[in-house]
């Protein structure tokens, strides 16, 4: 039997509009609908995404939340790692996929407006949020002083570059770029993403922070923010798991007593506290 | 700003008696480095021990930069460890302001003063850790592992 129309559990046909290359695994994909407009989304929440043939997988919104879904599409940046995720890579333009979603909690944007933000992300974790920033760049006067960290692999694995500059151009924006290896000509920083916060100066009583990126990098960065003062009730962070109905009924993404893409996957750090550091989970 | 509150702004040396923060201001100096400055060498004797208050500073093995330091942060450990010789090259990236203490005054005072020396010693096993384990999360190259989106 056929899914009925709008049931979460079927997808709805979108045609890939552009594909845009980022680094050597990660790309862009610009998605339209084939009929209707896309649904509006809060950053930090993920599509599933259906490449005909191959299955489907779990894709952080990306883009912007605003300007996209006014010109009536939804952009998806993609490392290609696994076979969904390499079947969506190769898809020619004009070709349709399917789309489930948006699912799960978001960043918490309304909870956090009047407060300093410490923005970090590594690697891949800066695609979900990108789009906060975007939508908190455009609210710039409803927000404290925002300062973004990002680490990546390499100077090329950086992805947003441009748009990272332009951002660093934002009053009280400040925006600090790190990398494991540097090549001549980077004259930013080299390291860990974590070895930056100490220089910072944070308003423990009144910054929260937001952290996306390879888990392991997230329960260091979360030390280093204890460090700086700040309590677990002013982190958040962006949890990814294996998540296959999307609608927490299957259990593929629990985590503790949480369903990672029903109660999140943005989390607010008290609540993993416990969970984050049991092996395996 | 004196030396001696330029040192008790940083966690190392902050909360200190009196008499020794004063004891290592009189060994330290406020200097300014252009940006492309070698301050250490690698394989040649430390002589000063460098904490930084403002600037970029990258360090390197061989010619490869491994990481970069910034304000607040310490400049080398080579000071406290015999033969006292830096592992790495240490150069300036921007224009970089320090206070820097004679290294042999400062193990000679750690030496006399076991309270200075113990106090000092337990603030800067801090950094390091942080250090160390800034280095291990590159050496697992967390980036390249995991996931999709």
């Amino acid at each position: 039997m056929a899914a009925p129309q709008n049931s979460p559990w079927a997808p709805r046909r979108y045609r890939v509009e552009a594909h845009q290359a980022e680094t050597r695994d990660v790309f862009t994909l610009r998605l339209r609908p084939l009929a209707g407009p896309p649904p509006t989304f809060v950053p930090g929440q993920f599509n599933m995404l259906y490449a005909f043939g191959h299955g489907e997988s779990a894709i952080s919104m990306g883009g912007d939340p605003v300007a996209d879904v006014r010109e009536g599409y939804l952009q998806h940046t993609i490392r290609a790692v696994g076979n969904v995720t390499n079947a969506l890579r190769k898809l020619p333009l004009g070709s349709s996929i399917g789309v489930r979603g948006p699912f799960g909690v978001g960043w918490p944007v309304d909870e956090i407006r009047g407060q300093d933000l410490l923005i970090v992300a590594g690697g891949l974790g800066l695609v979900p949020l990108a789009p906060l920033v975007r939508q908190v760049l455009r609210q710039r006067a409803d927000f404290g002083r925002i300062q973004i960290l990002y680490g990546s692999r390499s100077v090329d694995d950086q992805l947003f570059a441009p748009e990272l500059t332009q951002w660093a151009g934002f009053e009280s924006v400040e925006v600090y770029r790190t990398v494991d290896a540097a090549t001549p000509g980077w004259s930013d920083h080299i390291g860990t993403v974590t070895h930056l916060i100490p220089s910072l100066r944070l308003n423990p009583d009144n910054a929260v922070a937001l952290v996306c990126g390879p888990e392991i990098m997230m329960r260091f960065t979360v030390m280093a923010l204890a460090q700086a003062g700040l309590p677990d009730t002013a982190i958040y962070m962006s949890l990814e798991r294996h998540m296959q109905c999307a609608l927490g009924f299957c259990g593929h993404c629990l985590f503790g007593p949480e369903l990672v893409c029903r109660d999140g996957p943005v989390f607010r750090f008290d609540r993993l506290r416990r969970w984050m550091g049991v092996k395996s989970l | 700003m004196s030396e001696t509150e330029a040192l008790s702004a940083s966690p190392l040396f902050a909360n200190l008696e009196p008499a020794q923060l004063e004891r290592l201001g009189l060994m330290a100096e406020r200097r300014c480095f252009l940006a492309g400055t070698v301050i250490l060498k690698q394989h040649t004797p430390v002589e000063d021990f460098h904490l930084i208050l403002s600037g970029q500073v990258s360090l390197s093995v061989d010619g490869l930069t491994v990481q970069t330091l910034q304000s607040g942060e310490v400049l080398g450990w080579s000071w406290l460890i015999p033969p006292y010789e830096s592992h790495l090259d240490a150069i300036t990236v921007t224009d970089t302001e320090t206070v820097s203490l004679d290294c042999v005054a400062l193990r000679a005072a750690m030496d006399e003063d076991h309270d200075l020396g113990y106090a000092l010693l337990r603030r800067a096993i801090r950094p390091m850790l942080e250090r160390l384990q800034s280095c291990r999360l590159q050496v697992l190259d967390v980036y390249h592992q995991g996931g999709t989106r």
